[in-house]
């Protein structure tokens, strides 16, 4: 009886979720981006956080001229979808139209944000079975060993390889690149509002916070470029 | 008792070192300054922590803060530590100025802390109130309503009063519009002069650039130049008899960066026009001259005709894209490229033409329209016709019969985002990072690992064991004794002490034979006793009486068999538990 009530129960929900999104689709159709942004955002508020969603909600801001807010969401699309075209393009466009570029990053990183992070967990957690498996086999029959040597080194490469990839995937999480919200944000060489301002920053600029200083301030880094920006200029993606 | 009076002494120095109240001071380096000098102001947290503060602004003072610095000092066994923010203050007019009042926190107590800077002008500057009376800079330009792509110059001048050393080394900071300019400002120096202005004597420095604007709209340039200045070095400076401006008696000097005061100009760009706009535009602004000639002009159909157009004049030369000759069914027409030319201020265009049929007697003119700044009009300048005599051809003949590549009716899109996506598959809410990393999954990751690491430890030592003979008999010796003294036990309970007594022997001989690693011949007391050495009497007195037994006519009483069991297999737990 409990499971079948939750499953009536999550069905509600679903039909729910959709008249959202349907409703969200109508309103930027009829170019009321700002109603479509308020439910897109409730959807997003509510847990769900599909690429689609971050995608379309990431369109309406674009279209209601809000480009900081059109490109976070589109970066978030784009961490949970990294091999979609569409977001890519509208995210470069949304920059672009800023003033802004994609900041670089290192290789490594570059390849752990190829894949969306659950695709590095399964990825994980199945090299992690086959590898305990592999192990047990060596462990119980001991003639295999030989025969398993390459399979192991492949396995534990590539587990190494997929774990670095989550561990970056948490790293974002836990200190997550920030958006510029205003134009001509000052970056100053301390975290002092009197410190001198090293270079600005054009609305929509993303940046990777690299310390925080008081809660107040961040350390970040833009090409080359280090310097501190107030928290409140900014906003988490 | 000299020693104990020494370690009371030392305590009650390392004590009363300990015991320094915590304290928090502002200083600045120096009360009284000159304009164009600069002070350190520092705030010292003493035995104790503290943040920077932000100070607050204080009108014609410049406050930047520094870093922080710590140090430690020992003088007679008495420990002092502080920690220093510094700040740098940069006076931009003179007067008097209270820094603060600030609160300052530190672990015990607050403080409030203010300080007190006195700027005065400098005796050779009688009428130099503020910094940008005597160093200052004007941008300006001759265009003021220039129109989008119409390149004109802004010109920067630098006022920097006479007798004021410089290091000639200037930059622009900002202060430039960052959006709307075509490519980068390129900045050169024109001209170094002095000039009179209110009877001071200042040296000037101008500058020019020219700037194209790709959108119209307002384009504000307040540039911040910053010039370095060479004042003498602060901390050996004295007031009343050297100069702030022509540094101390030894020469000692720094150099200061300035960030000169400018007016902002504010140039309203205007969009050409798009009413009137001729079809020919192709997007020149400004006033220009066009050629064009083509070659050659006698030929075989089938056979290339060049048609080279030349633009000169003041303008967007980059901007302007070919000239278009009107397609014709009578001969095909290659896309024109740009030709690299050394005449100054020139643009030249290469097209070429393949005459289609011997029936073609001219080019037609070609058109070339731009939009003039001067009279803010659009204009439209021609060349040829261009007359041509063309024989038939072979390869004429061949094409002419077949039908002419159109121009492909290519519609121009908006460039606009991608549309919108459809609704996802599924509507499960995803896992968050939350769920994921904790303490549970990581155990429940590592119990499977673990499972194989005490599954590897057992399997292996069990292998080793299988493998060195000298262990397995190891192992066995214990048990194997057991077994036999279960006998021995046995045997008693039937009444069968010669029995009992050989089982006991056997006990003794299969542990220390499995124990020692010797074969059944050479286990002797002798051997027994060299590898447990505090058993040495108790063994010899065991297999004594049991030899005894074995060999005398007498039988041993049950009482005695059954001490000697137990005293056999004390003996072996104690051996069990001797490392040899």
């Amino acid at each position: 009886m409990k499971p079948l009530l939750l499953s009536v129960a999550v069905t509600l929900s679903a039909a729910a979720q959709q008249d959202l999104f349907l409703q969200a689709e109508q309103a930027y159709a009829q170019e009321q981006y700002p109603t479509a942004i308020q439910h897109y955002q409730s959807l997003l508020a509510d847990g769900f956080t599909q690429p689609e969603i971050n995608y379309n909600l990431g369109n309406a801001a674009f279209k209601a001229g809000d480009l900081p807010l059109a490109i976070k969401h589109y970066r978030r699309a784009q961490y949970d979808a990294p091999s979609d075209p569409d977001i890519d393009a509208n995210l470069r466009f949304a920059l672009e139209d800023s003033g802004a570029t994609l900041p670089e990053q290192p290789l490594l990183q570059r390849l752990a944000f190829q894949l969306p992070h659950h695709h590095w967990l399964l990825l994980t957690l199945t090299l992690y079975a086959l590898l305990l498996l592999t192990l047990f086999l060596r462990l119980f029959a001991p003639r295999l060993k030989p025969k398993t040597k390459p399979l192991l080194f492949l396995l534990l490469t590539a587990l190494l390889i997929s774990a670095y990839a989550l561990r970056t995937h948490h790293q974002r999480h836990r200190l997550p690149e920030q958006i510029v919200l205003q134009p001509d944000t000052p970056i100053h060489f301390a975290p002092l509002e009197s410190s001198t301002i090293a270079f600005s920053l054009p609305a929509g600029t993303i940046l990777q916070p690299t310390q925080t200083h008081q809660q107040a301030w961040l350390q970040i880094r833009i090409n080359d470029q280090v310097g501190w920006v107030q928290r409140n200029k900014l906003s988490s993606i | 008792m000299n020693s104990k009076r020494t370690i009371l002494a030392l305590a009650t120095a390392l004590l009363a070192a300990t015991l320094h109240a915590a304290d928090v001071q502002m200083k600045l380096d120096r009360n009284l300054i000159s304009l164009l000098d600069r002070v350190v102001l520092s705030i010292e947290f003493i035995d104790t922590k503290g943040n920077a503060i932000e100070l607050p602004p204080v009108p014609g003072l410049d406050i930047q803060y520094q870093g922080q610095s710590s140090e430690t000092r020992i003088v007679n066994m008495q420990r002092s530590s502080k920690v220093i923010h510094r700040y740098l203050i940069t006076p931009k007019q003179t007067g008097n100025f209270t820094i603060g009042p600030i609160q300052a926190t530190y672990p015990g107590g607050t403080r409030t802390l203010q300080a007190q800077l006195q700027v005065i002008k400098s005796k050779d500057d009688p009428e130099a109130q503020q910094l940008n009376q005597l160093l200052y800079a004007e941008v300006s330009t001759p265009h003021t309503t220039p129109f989008v792509y119409e390149p004109f110059q802004i010109t920067i001048t630098l006022f920097v009063r006479d007798g004021i050393q410089t290091d000639n080394n200037l930059s622009i900071r900002g202060g430039l519009p960052e959006q709307g300019i075509d490519g980068e400002l390129e900045w050169e120096i024109i001209d170094r002069d002095r000039t009179l202005i209110n009877g001071t004597i200042f040296n000037t420095t101008t500058l020019r650039t020219t700037v194209q604007t790709v959108t119209a709209g307002t384009f504000i340039f307040e540039p911040q130049v910053q010039l370095n200045v060479i004042i003498p070095r602060q901390n050996r400076r004295t007031y009343g008899f050297t100069d702030p401006f022509f540094g101390d008696f030894f020469g000692r000097q720094e150099r200061r960066p300035i960030l000169l005061e400018c007016n902002q100009l504010a140039l309203n760009v205007q969009p050409v026009p798009t009413q009137n706009r001729p079809d020919s535009f192709t997007g020149g602004v400004g006033n220009f001259q066009f050629q064009a000639t083509a070659s050659p002009l006698q030929l075989k159909a089938g056979e290339p005709i060049t048609l080279t157009s030349r633009i000169t004049g003041i303008g967007n030369l980059d901007k302007i894209t070919p000239p278009v000759l009107s397609t014709n069914a009578a001969y095909k027409l290659y896309q024109a490229r740009r030709i690299p030319t050394d005449a100054p201020n020139t643009l030249q265009f290469e097209q070429v033409i393949i005459p289609q049929t011997a029936t073609l007697t001219q080019l037609p003119r070609l058109q070339f329209s731009y939009f003039n700044t001067q009279d803010q009009s659009f204009r439209t300048l021609t060349a040829g016709p261009f007359s041509l005599d063309i024989q038939p051809g072979e390869q004429a003949r061949i094409i002419a019969t077949q039908p002419t590549p159109s121009t492909p009716n290519v519609e121009l899109l908006e460039r606009d985002i991608i549309h919108l996506k459809p609704m996802p598959n599924a509507w499960q809410k995803p896992i968050q990072f939350q769920q994921l990393y904790t303490l549970k999954t990581a155990y429940t990751l590592l119990a499977p690992l673990l499972l194989w690491a005490l599954s590897a430890i057992l399997i292996t030592h069990y292998r080793k064991k299988q493998q060195d003979p000298i262990r397995r008999r190891r192992a066995q010796a214990l048990p194997a004794a057991h077994r036999a003294l279960k006998e021995a036990q046995r045997a008693l309970h039937k009444k069968e002490p010669a029995a009992c007594n050989q089982s006991i022997h056997q006990a003794i001989t299969l542990y220390f034979g499995h124990r020692l690693n010797l074969s059944v011949g050479t286990i002797n007391p002798a051997r027994i006793s060299q590898a447990f050495p505090k058993e040495k009497d108790t063994i010899q007195q065991l297999i004594e009486q049991i030899e005894h037994d074995q060999y005398s006519p007498e039988t041993p009483s049950v009482a005695s068999l059954k001490q000697r069991i137990k005293t056999t297999r004390h003996l072996l737990n104690r051996c069990e538990r001797t490392r040899i």
